[in-house]
C-alpha cells in the first residue's frame, strides 16, 4: 500500500471550514493529528505508545469514515475514537500489570523513551505525570482532553457525551487533585 | 501557592507537549492514500475479469444443465419406446410359441422400430426384447413394457423351475408399476442376466427330463 507521508505544513494546516462544506476524507482529518497525538500522550504518558495509538486512531477513522454523518463534528468524532482507544489501552495495561511484572517492566514509559527524552525529563515533569496518572478515570480524561488536546469545554462535552457544566466541574476537581498531589510530594 | 502550582502544572505540561511534538513532527503519521488514478486503472480490469468469470460460469452451468440430462437420457430408455417396438414386433409375429429361436422377421421388425430411438442404447433394448421374446415366447401379452415382460419371465421361470433355481427376484416389483417411467439400462441388463441364468437352468432341466 502506498503511504502518504504528511509533512509539517500539512500537519499544522487547519481546515474546519472546508471540512464543514464538503464530505470529509482522512486527509482532512490529518489537520488534527497533533491534537490526537497529544491526547494519546496525555493518556499513555509515553511518546511511542502515543504515536502508535494516534496511528491506530487514524486507521479506525479511515475504516469508519462512512459512519461520520456530520462533517463539522469531525474533530470531536476523531477525538472520541482516540479517547476510546486510549481508555482501552490503559485497561489492557492494567491487566498486564496485574498478570506479570515482566510485561509491565517492558511497557513502562521511561524505558521506551529515547535518551534525549530521559535527559529532558525533569523531576518536576515526573511528579506531574505521577499526579495525572493518579487521577480517577473520569477526571483524568477531562483533564487530558483539555490540557493536552487543548479542546474547549464544548468539544470535550461532545467527545465524552456529557454536559459542559460537568466538564467544568470535573476539570476543576482534576486540577485540584493534581495540585494536592504536587503539594504532597514537595 | 495555588497559583504557583497552577503555573508549575501548566508550564510542565506545556514543556512536555512541546518536546513530544518536536519528536512527533520528525515522524508524522502515515495514512493510506486513495490513489484514484490507480483505482481508475483497476476497475476496468476487475469488471472485465468479473464479466469473464460470469461468462465462464454461465457456460459451465449451461453445460451441466444440457449435457448431464442428455447423458442421463442416453442411459435411460423410454418405456413407451420399448412398448412401441414390442407392439410393432408383435404385429408380425406368427411363429409358434414352442419354437425356441426367435424368428428373424421379428428381429427385423424390432430393429426397424428401435431405429426411432436412435441412441446407442438401441442394442441393449434390442437384446432385451430378443431375450424377452426368446425366454417368454409362450406369453402373448407383450403389449406391455420390457420390464413387465421380464417380470413375467421371471414369474414364469419361478413357476416352472424347480425349487432352488428361481431364487432371483432382482427385477423389483416397483419397476413394474407404470409405463411412463424411465428405467436405466443397467437395470434391464441385470434383469436379463438373472433371467438368462434361470432360463439356462430351466433349459438344462428340460433337456435332462
Amino acid at each position: 500500500m502506498e503511504l502518504l507521508m504528511v509533512n509539517e505544513h500539512e500537519a499544522s494546516m487547519s481546515v474546519p471550514a472546508e471540512i464543514a462544506a464538503r464530505s470529509i476524507s482522512v486527509e482532512d482529518l490529518l489537520a488534527y493529528q497533533e491534537t490526537v497525538f497529544l491526547i494519546c500522550l496525555g493518556f499513555t504518558r509515553n511518546h511511542w505508545d502515543a504515536q502508535e495509538l494516534a496511528q491506530e486512531a487514524y486507521l479506525q477513522a479511515h475504516q469508519r469514515l462512512a459512519q461520520l454523518r456530520q462533517p463539522d463534528a469531525a474533530k470531536a468524532w476523531l477525538c472520541r475514537i482516540t479517547r476510546n482507544l486510549c481508555v482501552d489501552q490503559i485497561r489492557r495495561q492494567k491487566w498486564r500489570r496485574f498478570f506479570g511484572a515482566f510485561e509491565e517492566h517492558h511497557n513502562e514509559a521511561p524505558n521506551r523513551q529515547t535518551p534525549e527524552t530521559l535527559l529532558l525529563a525533569s523531576e518536576q515533569t515526573r511528579r506531574v505525570k505521577t499526579a495525572i496518572e493518579k487521577l480517577p478515570a473520569k477526571l483524568r480524561e477531562v483533564f487530558v482532553l483539555n490540557a493536552y488536546g487543548e479542546l474547549p469545554y464544548a468539544e470535550i462535552a461532545q467527545v465524552l457525551g456529557i454536559k459542559i457544566g460537568t466538564v467544568m466541574s470535573r476539570l476543576s476537581r482534576a486540577r485540584t487533585k493534581i495540585k494536592q498531589e504536587l503539594e504532597g510530594t514537595e | 501557592m495555588t497559583d504557583k502550582l497552577d503555573d508549575v502544572l501548566d508550564s510542565t505540561i506545556r514543556a512536555e507537549k512541546a518536546q513530544a511534538l518536536e519528536m512527533f513532527r520528525m515522524h508524522p503519521l502515515s495514512i493510506p492514500r486513495t490513489d484514484t488514478a490507480a483505482a481508475s486503472r483497476v476497475w476496468p480490469v476487475l469488471l472485465r475479469n468479473f464479466a469473464l468469470s460470469g461468462v465462464a460460469l454461465a457456460v459451465l452451468v449451461l453445460g451441466v444443465i444440457l449435457f448431464v440430462p442428455a447423458r442421463q437420457q442416453n442411459k435411460r430408455i423410454e418405456v413407451a419406446t420399448i412398448q412401441r417396438a414390442l407392439q410393432t414386433a408383435d404385429s408380425g409375429q406368427t411363429t409358434p410359441a414352442s419354437v425356441a429361436p426367435v424368428p428373424s422377421y421379428a428381429f427385423q421388425n424390432r430393429h426397424v422400430a428401435l431405429r426411432e430411438n436412435g441412441s446407442d442404447m438401441t442394442w441393449t433394448v434390442q437384446r432385451a426384447i430378443v431375450r424377452t421374446q426368446s425366454l417368454d415366447y409362450h406369453e402373448r401379452d407383450l403389449n406391455r413394457t420390457v420390464l413387465a415382460a421380464l417380470s413375467k419371465v421371471q414369474h414364469a421361470e419361478i413357476e416352472s423351475a424347480p425349487s432352488g433355481h428361481a431364487s432371483s427376484t432382482e427385477l423389483p416389483a416397483k419397476l413394474d408399476d407404470g409405463l411412463d417411467r424411465l428405467v436405466s439400462a443397467s437395470t434391464i441388463e441385470r434383469a436379463l442376466r438373472s433371467a438368462d441364468r434361470k432360463a439356462h437352468s430351466s433349459h438344462r432341466l428340460t433337456q435332462l427330463k
